[in-house]
């Protein structure tokens, strides 16, 4: 075994050293300077942040001539990135300007320039981290109170603009209202005109502001519940508005500042430049909007004295927003963000922080369209914070998941569908103990009702993630009606008097003798040319291949890859043949939904099945039954997806090559005006290259009318179900607004609008003149119109 | 470019493991591992089947394919698996939140793999399955009860 080590030693060290030389040159001060600055807002167990913060300005000094690029791009690092931290790095801003004038100068230019090219960049996230930390400069004496007056009232003024989207207004809006609590209380004293004046411009900008897109972005479909979900600016001035009646006195943003005011009011001050609102391109993208989650309310959490800051509370939006901002600076590594957000917990213990941590963490789980976050990572931090919370936050977890299974009746499917893979797994993790008789009422109710659907969705997961019997053996008797069938192989043709017993002996025959593909094309072919290949027999070849590959995933794929070329040529023949191998599918593995998921996905992926084929089977009548079921939605939406995700990689390959070949033009140019060049050999592989880039542009033109016409079909097929259902229900008097099937599939239609919103947008046009015409039912029509308003 | 404070607590490395067999030079292989969209992916129950693996690993994204580690005279799973990926953030998505969660009660352990190739499937101990079933010290009913020097010595009298 020895011999096949190799020498470490030597390879490594040839490894460290090219590291060394090829690595950017990260200076050992350097190093050392983000590491004091970057952390100087940690630890504040040892000493306090303040001594902290004069330790490190007095290190600092010596080197703010020598470093002083290096030290304002950490800085600046630090402003956008630790925005929990804003108040230190103002600080130390601060000191810094009141000993050196022209350092100040500089880093507000840099927080500028940067802010610029973050918008540029659309990276409206940080950018407004970036107008809190210059506008809490204004409380650090760094900049005047009257140019950050200036500055939030320009942002106002841009609000204001004609002709541009909705989205894009909002957010200067919604960064005026999110710098106030930082810097409302001094303006207040030092220009209160503004303060008005901006306050004024809010409310006038919100009352005529359009709100048709709330209820599509709400996890609760159910109005005048305890959770109302307000429009998430509606909300933040509702807040401001009550703040400023307390005179701007917040209780949450630690002002470190305070404890320098000596030091500090002598500086001399810097303007801030008004804002300079960023080019709007009719490409442009702005943040979507969002409204409110609340997930608790005072009853929720009363103890020990803790008090829930009310809705309206500025301080239940401060602590909302320093929760996700933890989140997302420790987005890679579970395990820090926990410790961080309990340590968090900690330092306020006047108020029931875990509760807001799971509030916190449901409201971006279930934020529509898209999650900040992978779903995936919040299971693992919720797994994580119950581990090292192990005596409070288990008992928070079960009663958040009680609230939601009460609220699950009016959830969006879409939501649904992420509670039930986050609390599968969560389970998993606890042997699926849970006090499943509390859900024994939903047993009762119609197999479209949402608290069935989390109920009977959960149970079928965990059934994936462990084994039948383990679940089974969990789940408490009763619910034989919701629960899983073994998830085994269908396979009837043992049984002489089966029609298909003869052929299916055949093919088994075949199989055991490793016959190629070629061989049962043979096989399969019809006596009249017409028919192309026999049918039913087809179905026998199938069901013959599944059942003999049906022990494991791996058996299953090396069956289909072997058999491709069967497979392919029968149903490229015809597509009643694609229809029938999708039938037999599921007659084979209807109890194995993971199966067909993972079959059809394969299927598609060989380009055996067409994305169309597949959406009109699962329209098809016969599939009804199954619409209650989680997985026909999931196999249609990861149909769709994957086939945008081609698209968005042929786009890219194509505007590369474009960008390339345009490069060489130029640079071809410009050597033709320095002399002579050989034209030849650069013309012909330019030629060669135009073709390429015509032959991969008539690809990507060809692949975008595909995909229009397929999401035309999927969302055609939706608006016949829905006006067919209400139909029916107004035939026999019923409410459809009440009935669960209609309420389910529904809820189905927005989802597609919401996890499709990017594609869908590039074909409004064609979405209105074809599809969403007057004739559609005002009902179905006003999905479409909300989807349309996220982006207004 | 700005620095961002931070990587100063999540530095985005690889571990400090190294396959000591791997086939190629040291560096080939830091790279294989810094661009490799495989997982290995141990501490697994011997009871543990595939499509419960592409359930789990599925959630961080589309799994290109799994392949079980068998050991190798008995051709039985023996404790181990590798995931493919199609992408590279999947993969990381994969081993920043599943490392360390449960799968069939057992805590899963993943880390970087340089990449599958034919024959890694099997497991390297001298008994067939992993080595680390060779020296373990306690009782594991689900990867085979004592280790492999016990159970042989157990078989044989």
């Amino acid at each position: 075994m020895s011999g096949i080590r190799r020498r470490h030693n030597d390879e490594e060290d040839e490894i460290s050293t090219k590291r060394r030389k090829g690595a950017p040159l990260v200076t050992e001060v350097e190093r050392k300077l983000q590491d004091i600055i970057g952390r100087v807002g940690d630890d504040k167990s040892k000493t306090s942040i303040e001594s902290n913060l004069e330790g490190l300005c007095k290190v600092l000094q010596d080197d703010l001539d020598k470093y002083r690029t290096n030290i304002i791009d950490i800085i600046t690092g630090c402003a956008i990135y630790l925005p929990q931290r804003a108040t230190v790095y103002s600080t130390l801003v601060g000191l810094l300007n009141a000993k050196n004038f022209n350092f100040g100068g500089d880093v507000v230019e840099r927080l500028i320039a940067e802010q610029q090219e973050l918008l540029d960049n659309e990276k409206f996230g940080e950018a407004q981290n970036l107008a809190i930390f210059l506008c809490d400069l204004g409380n650090s004496r760094v900049l005047t109170i009257q140019s950050v007056g200036e500055y939030l009232e320009s942002l106002v003024a841009a609000a204001f603009e004609d002709c541009v989207p909705q989205s894009r207004t909002d957010w200067f809006i919604f960064t005026v209202l999110r710098c106030l609590p930082w810097i409302g209380g001094e303006l207040m004293e030092k220009a209160n005109e503004q303060l008005e004046n901006i306050l004024e411009g809010i409310g006038k900008y919100l009352e005529q502001r359009n709100k048709q897109h709330v209820p599509i972005l709400q996890v609760w479909s159910k109005q005048g519940s305890s959770n109302e979900q307000e429009d998430y600016l509606d909300s933040l001035f509702a807040q401001i508005e009550t703040l400023k009646k307390l005179d701007w006195k917040e209780k949450h943003i630690p002002r470190h500042y305070v404890g320098f005011d000596v030091v500090l009011q002598d500086a001399l001050q810097h303007n801030l430049p008004n804002f300079a609102p960023p080019i709007h391109s009719e490409n442009s993208k702005y943040p979507y909007p969002q409204v409110v989650f609340r997930l608790f309310d005072y009853a929720d959490c009363s103890e020990d004295g803790m008090v829930l800051p009310g809705n309206h509370s500025i301080e239940r939006f401060l602590i909302e927003v320093e929760i996700a901002w933890i989140i997302e600076k420790n987005q890679t590594n579970r395990k820090n963000c926990a410790k961080e957000l309990v340590a968090f917990a900690e330092e306020n213990s006047t108020v029931p922080m875990g509760y807001l941590i799971f509030e916190t963490i449901f409201g971006q789980m279930f934020r529509l369209p898209h999650s900040p976050l992978p779903q995936l990572f919040y299971g693992s931090l919720l797994l994580e914070l119950c581990r090292i919370q192990a005596t409070s936050y288990p008992q928070i977890l079960v009663h958040s998941v009680e609230l939601l299974y009460q609220a699950a009746d009016f959830m969006q499917p879409e939501c649904v569908d992420r509670l039930v893979d986050w609390f599968s797994f969560h389970l998993s993790n606890f042997q699926y103990r849970y006090s499943w008789n509390d859900w024994k009422d939903c047993l009762e109710k119609d197999s479209f009702c949402g608290s069935v659907a989390f109920a009977r969705e959960v149970i079928e997961k965990c059934r994936r993630l462990g084994s039948y019997d383990k679940i089974i053996a969990a789940i408490p008797s009763e619910f034989v009606r919701i629960q899983p069938t073994t998830p085994e192989v269908r396979y009837m043709l043992d049984d002489e008097t089966e029609q298909g017993y003869a052929k299916a002996q055949t093919f088994q025959q075949m199989f055991q003798e490793r016959q190629p593909a070629e061989a049962f094309i043979s096989e399969l072919r019809a006596s009249d040319p017409e028919e192309g290949y026999n049918i039913d027999d087809f179905e026998v070849f199938v069901t013959v291949m599944l059942k003999m590959a049906a022990k494991t995933y791996s058996h299953n794929f090396s069956a289909l890859s072997k058999y491709q070329n069967t497979l392919k040529t029968v149903c490229d023949f015809a597509e009643r043949f694609q229809e029938r191998l999708l039938d037999t599918l599921y007659s084979c593995w209807k109890t194995n939904q993971q199966m067909m998921m993972i079959l059809i996905d394969k299927l598609l992926k060989m380009q055996v099945l067409d994305c169309s084929q597949v959406i009109s089977w699962l329209f098809d009548d016969k599939l009804k039954q199954e619409h209650d079921r989680q997985w026909t939605f999931e196999v249609l939406n990861q149909a769709m997806e994957k086939l945008s995700r081609h698209i968005v990689s042929v786009e890219k390959d194509y505007k590369e090559l474009k960008e390339r070949i345009e490069k060489q033009d130029r640079n071809g140019r410009d050597e033709n005006n320095g002399g002579d060049v050989e034209m030849t050999v650069d013309d012909e592989s330019k030629q060669k290259d135009l073709e390429e880039l015509e032959a991969q542009k008539n690809k990507f033109d060809s692949l975008l009318e595909f995909q229009k016409s397929l999401y035309m079909e999927v969302l055609h097929k939706f608006i016949q179900e829905l006006t067919n259902l209400i139909g029916d229900c107004e035939s026999e008097a019923i409410d459809f607004s009440q009935n669960p099937r209609y309420r389910w599939l529904r809820g189905r239609f927005c989802q597609v609008f919401l996890m499709h919103s990017e594609t869908l947008y590039k074909f409004t046009t064609a979405l209105n003149e074809e599809l969403f015409t007057n004739d559609v039912d005002a009902n179905v029509l006003e999905c479409y119109q909300q989807f349309l308003a996220l982006r207004h | 470019m700005v620095f961002d404070p931070r990587t100063l607590d999540n530095p985005r490395d690889v571990s400090a493991y190294r396959d000591q067999r791997y086939q190629g030079s040291l560096r080939d292989q830091e790279i294989a591992l810094r661009t490799s969209t495989t997982l290995y992916v141990g501490n697994l129950s011997y009871f543990t089947k595939e499509d419960q693996v592409y359930e789990l690993f599925g959630r961080a994204g589309d799994v290109r394919r799994v392949i079980m580690g068998l050991d190798r005279f008995k051709k039985t799973p023996c404790g181990f698996c590798f995931v493919e990926y199609y992408t590279r953030e999947d993969a990381e998505l994969a081993l920043q939140n599943i490392t360390n969660t449960r799968l069939d009660d057992r805590l899963v352990r993943a880390d970087w793999d340089a990449g599958f190739i034919e024959g890694r499937q099997y497991g390297r101990g001298k008994h067939g399955g992993q080595v680390r079933d060779e020296y373990r010290k306690d009782f594991d009913p689900e990867r085979g009860g004592w280790n492999r020097m016990i159970s042989g010595r157990a078989e044989r009298q």
